[in-house]
């Protein structure tokens, strides 16, 4: 029921990513260089593909962004703030049920959208450019061309990194949307968590350097060269583990405080 | 009858300085209708929200069917159904509410919520903001109804609805609810409404409550006695109220009215008449006093 409940609340937004991903496949698949191939297939042709598909990547992380944004705003907290609390919160159900199963709902929905169609873009793209390549030039030149290009390993961790980003952005608004019970302020303590954190950092980095407090990057980008030649930067996986971590931190601070809250 | 379904023990609730509940004990026997009556304010939706889990008090205790409100929670929701602020998940229609209902509630009947959503004729496939204000408080009352509940408490559910939906709505609730035996607890300030369906009444002003009894040892005890004389008594444990107006004494008294009268009539004094009060009588005199003596139980 209370799933049935976060597919009603969160389908318009599902509907509007599927229409967005395909509108941006739409208008990257349809460029000349991926039609027909790079004109010589030299490297400057390939660093075009590579750098589509990195805008391809960027802006769908952000687009996805504003739509977490508004999936946060939706659920027990604004329910609440819209007078719906006392009906659902006397339906024989623990009220960190609703929470915990929205979230879950909300980041399933982000890590469905965002990693199936990451990957199944990138895989076509792979497979077509791949195609032009081996048509053209012959085997030999696969792993040269396609795969240091285009390799899925490198899609996956970028897919990861741009989850974690678009599931932190939904997790600060639903957890602001919970605890102000109101979906504006949701979004604004969302806006406001984020700034903040970044002021500060940068207060600390342009003030107090020697204080060298870690401060993670909101954003993490895992390689140095996106996405020829994809290298790792040091402590990757550390940081993505981290960042993956901090996320249920806040359905769960946000239960603490909701099981308590009086409506 | 002598099984309590809701109790409270001195319960306090305050919202900052207000004490929107100050003592409030009350029992309510199994297979009644409570009505809960008080003007706006006196505290009646505080009560339910506790009783509900909703809202914890600072103080005293609260018990549904001998459990504890905020610890068993769901043992309580799961064979209550509560009908507080009338306002379900606007985007969803009748039906999607039933579809969302349903699976809470092991004694759900979707035959009770067609036959209610037939009898009470409310369009269950318009959405929930779409709906008449009489339609919502109808298909908020449907869906406690056929969940199967053992008790009913329901917050004002007749308020803003015209007379006939009003009618329908009770007659609903005492043929179908109250008459299997379950109980139902409601709260309302529209006296002649609890009158007609209740058989306790429970009367709160200020978070106290003033008097708790069988509506019909109510209205068998409670008088309104005129009397002339000289130096008749101003007061005495049965007097509610006592005015005078133009040398004629009036008297509430809430017991024992024929010997209030008989010891008038050995002090010289005539009695002019004597005749029982009705519900709202009684109310206006219990709460339109500004001093209230303590809780009076006539059970």
């Amino acid at each position: 029921m209370i799933l049935w409940k976060c597919w009603r609340d969160l389908r318009v937004f599902v509907f509007v990513g599927l229409a967005w991903l395909a509108l941006l496949a739409a208008g990257v698949l349809s460029h000349p260089h991926m039609v027909e191939g790079s004109p010589q297939l030299t490297s400057s042709g390939v660093d075009v593909i590579a750098a589509l598909m990195r805008v391809f990547m960027d802006v769908q992380t952000f687009a996805f962004a504003f739509l977490a944004w508004g999936m946060g705003t939706r659920g027990i907290g604004r329910d609440i703030g819209n007078g719906v609390g006392s009906f659902l919160l006397t339906r024989p159900a623990r009220r960190t049920a609703f929470l915990w199963i929205e979230w879950s709902a909300g980041i399933a929905a982000i890590a469905l959208l965002l990693g199936v169609a990451d990957l199944l873009y990138w895989g076509a793209v792979h497979f077509h450019f791949l195609r032009i390549v081996y048509v053209r030039l012959g085997p030999d030149y696969q792993r040269i061309w396609v795969d240091a290009t285009l390799s899925f390993r490198t899609a996956g961790i970028a897919t990861l990194c741009a989850f974690v980003f678009v599931a932190l952005i939904f997790s600060l608004t639903h957890f602001g949307t919970v605890v102000f019970r109101h979906s504006t302020r949701g979004l604004l303590c969302c806006i406001g968590c984020l700034v903040g954190y970044l002021l500060l950092g940068w207060e600390i980095y342009l003030h107090h350097p020697s204080w060298s407090p870690h401060f993670p990057d909101v954003l993490f980008q895992p390689f140095i060269d996106f996405p020829r030649n994809a290298k790792l930067v040091p402590d990757a996986t550390a940081s993505i583990v981290e960042r993956l971590a901090v996320l249920p931190l806040f359905p769960l601070i946000a239960s603490i405080f909701f099981q308590r809250a009086e409506v | 009858m002598s099984e309590l379904v809701v109790e409270t023990r001195s319960l306090i609730k305050r919202y900052g300085k207000l004490a929107a509940l100050d003592g409030l004990t009350i029992s309510v026997p199994r297979g009644c209708v409570y009505g809960f009556l008080g003007r706006n304010g006196a505290g009646k939706t505080t009560a339910i929200r506790v009783l509900a889990g909703l809202a914890r008090p600072a103080e005293g205790e609260a018990r549904v069917f001998g459990l504890d409100p905020e610890r068993d929670r769901l043992a309580i929701l799961v064979r209550t159904g509560f009908v507080i602020d009338k306002a379900l998940l606007p985007s969803m229609t009748g039906n999607d509410l039933v579809r969302f209902n349903r699976g809470f509630y092991p004694g759900w009947s979707d035959a009770l919520a067609k036959k209610y959503a037939d009898a009470l004729e409310i369009p269950m496939n318009q959405k929930f903001r779409k709906l008449s204000h009489g339609s919502k408080t109808k298909l908020c009352l449907l869906l406690a109804l056929a969940q199967g509940a053992e008790l009913l408490i329901l917050d004002e559910p007749t308020s803003g609805l015209d007379p006939v939906i009003t009618d329908q709505l009770l007659r609903l609730l005492i043929d179908d609810f109250a008459s299997s035996g379950r109980t139902i607890f409601l709260s309302s300030h529209h006296l002649s409404e609890v009158e007609k369906i209740a058989d306790w009444v429970g009367i709160i002003h200020h978070g106290c409550l003033l008097l708790e009894a069988q509506l019909d040892d109510v209205r068998a005890n409670y008088c309104r006695i005129r009397a002339s004389g000289e130096r008749l008594p101003r007061a005495a444990p049965e007097i509610v109220t006592v005015s005078e107006t133009e040398g004629i004494v009036e008297y509430v008294v809430r017991s024992g009215a024929e010997a209030f009268t008989n010891g008038l009539r050995r002090q010289g004094a005539t009695v002019l008449d004597c005749h029982p009060l009705n519900l709202s009588e009684i109310f206006l005199e219990l709460v339109g006093k500004e001093n209230h003596d303590p809780v009076e139980v006539l059970a």
